[in-house]
């Protein structure tokens, strides 16, 4: 119990951490965020349910006005733009990340971390982000999809990280990956 | 840890949150409905107006919150443009600059603590369905305390990756970021049991 409820409350402030961090820099120079990278971490790590609810965690504490979202927003209004879709995903995200874990335990950790991130943090996430900003922006399909291509590389070069990152949690503390306990 | 709101004394200040927070849904669910971009433009005045019934500095910080706004406005307006739609993508632009605006207008004018005992008010059926709010308050206190270190922790560890000469933040400091942080989470939950631990 204790410690469930810590690992959410930590992650929730590790997603946050992520978020206001300088922006990173990959090998190829691109300049990402890292949120949506800890969204996949705290899925993958910390399994389907104690994931959503550390990310539900993150943004209720965001919506009631703590500047935690990457580049320091926050508050109610994020809410209410129409790529608040990648918000209200982010925990349906970390669930599916994190029960791709729990449901390839004959798979090796590292590798059902990039697969989870991958179904979780790419199709999931955009599942729900673009139907969202159409509806919001009232723009057909073809325009939303436009408008989110730029990002889908640094998605897919984040769920690599994840495999990377999650694969060495795994070494050198078994014990803290609770998805797979 | 900062908070995005401001404190003053104003009347908007001394309004009960939950009402700001109820009002802010109505107006809301009303705005879909409103299809004229005369009575938009006139919502945005009024919005407007309402920031300056505080004070001069508090549009200007709302002006500044809505900056990441202004190219998805631009982006949205020059798609319905693109089609020949000029009218329905500026009453699409209007609504959600005012949408935006009143949230943070709530948010601006509203404590940090006042919104969590709403925020924990609003959970406090859960307890019928056999879920406690204590943890939830338990750990919305930890991640405010514990999200300040953690980005402090971040820092010091670029710094030691810039030290060792290589000169941008690399993504190889989120492993040991997350180590450390595990390693925390067992002692602190080691901590919380030998105080009592939580419930159940």
């Amino acid at each position: 119990m204790e410690r469930n409820i810590v690992f959410i409350a930590l992650f929730a402030g590790l997603i946050a951490a992520l978020g206001l961090l300088p922006k990173l820099t990959l090998i190829s120079g691109i300049p990402i965020t890292a949120q949506s990278l800890g969204i996949m971490l705290c899925g993958t790590i910390l399994g389907a349910k104690r994931g959503a609810l550390a990310v539900i965690l993150f943004l209720s504490l965001t919506a009631l006005g703590l500047p935690l979202l990457a580049g320091g927003r926050g508050g109610l209004g994020v809410f209410t733009t129409p790529w608040a879709g990648f918000l209200f995903g982010f925990p349906i995200a970390a669930f599916f990340a994190g029960y791709v874990m729990e449901h390839t335990r004959n798979i090796s950790v590292g590798f059902a971390a990039g697969i989870g991130s991958i179904v979780g943090g790419i199709f999931v996430l955009y599942g729900i982000a673009i139907p969202y900003y159409m509806l919001g922006a009232k723009v057909d399909l073809g325009q939303a999809a436009l408008t989110m291509v730029p990002f889908m590389p640094g998605d897919i070069i984040k769920a690599l990280l994840a495999s990377l990152i999650v694969g060495s949690v795994y070494r050198s503390r078994p014990n803290a990956i609770l998805s797979r306990m | 840890m900062l908070a995005i709101s401001i404190a003053g004394s104003s009347w908007a200040h001394q309004a009960r949150v939950g009402f700001k927070m109820l009002a802010l849904a109505v107006i809301s669910i009303i705005l879909f409905f409103v299809i004229s971009w005369v009575a938009l433009m006139a919502i945005l005045l009024g919005v407007i107006i309402l920031y300056l019934l505080i004070s001069r500095e508090v549009l200007l910080i709302g002006l500044s919150l809505m900056r990441p706004l202004l190219w998805v406005v631009c982006l949205i307006l020059a798609f319905h443009v693109f089609r020949g739609e000029f009218i329905a993508g500026s009453v699409v632009c209007l609504r959600l600059i005012i949408l935006v605006s009143l949230a943070n207008f709530v948010t601006l004018t509203s404590r940090l603590t006042d919104m969590i005992e709403l925020f924990l008010w609003l959970l406090s059926p859960l307890k019928r369905i056999g879920i406690q709010v204590g943890p939830i308050g338990l750990a919305l206190g930890m991640v405010m305390r514990f999200t300040p270190v953690l980005i402090k922790r971040a820092g010091q560890l670029s710094e030691s990756w810039r030290a060792r000469g290589l000169k941008q933040t690399n993504w190889r400091i989120i492993l040991p970021l997350f180590i450390t942080v595990v390693d925390d989470a067992d002692r602190v939950a080691e901590a919380l049991r030998a105080r009592g631990g939580i419930g159940k």
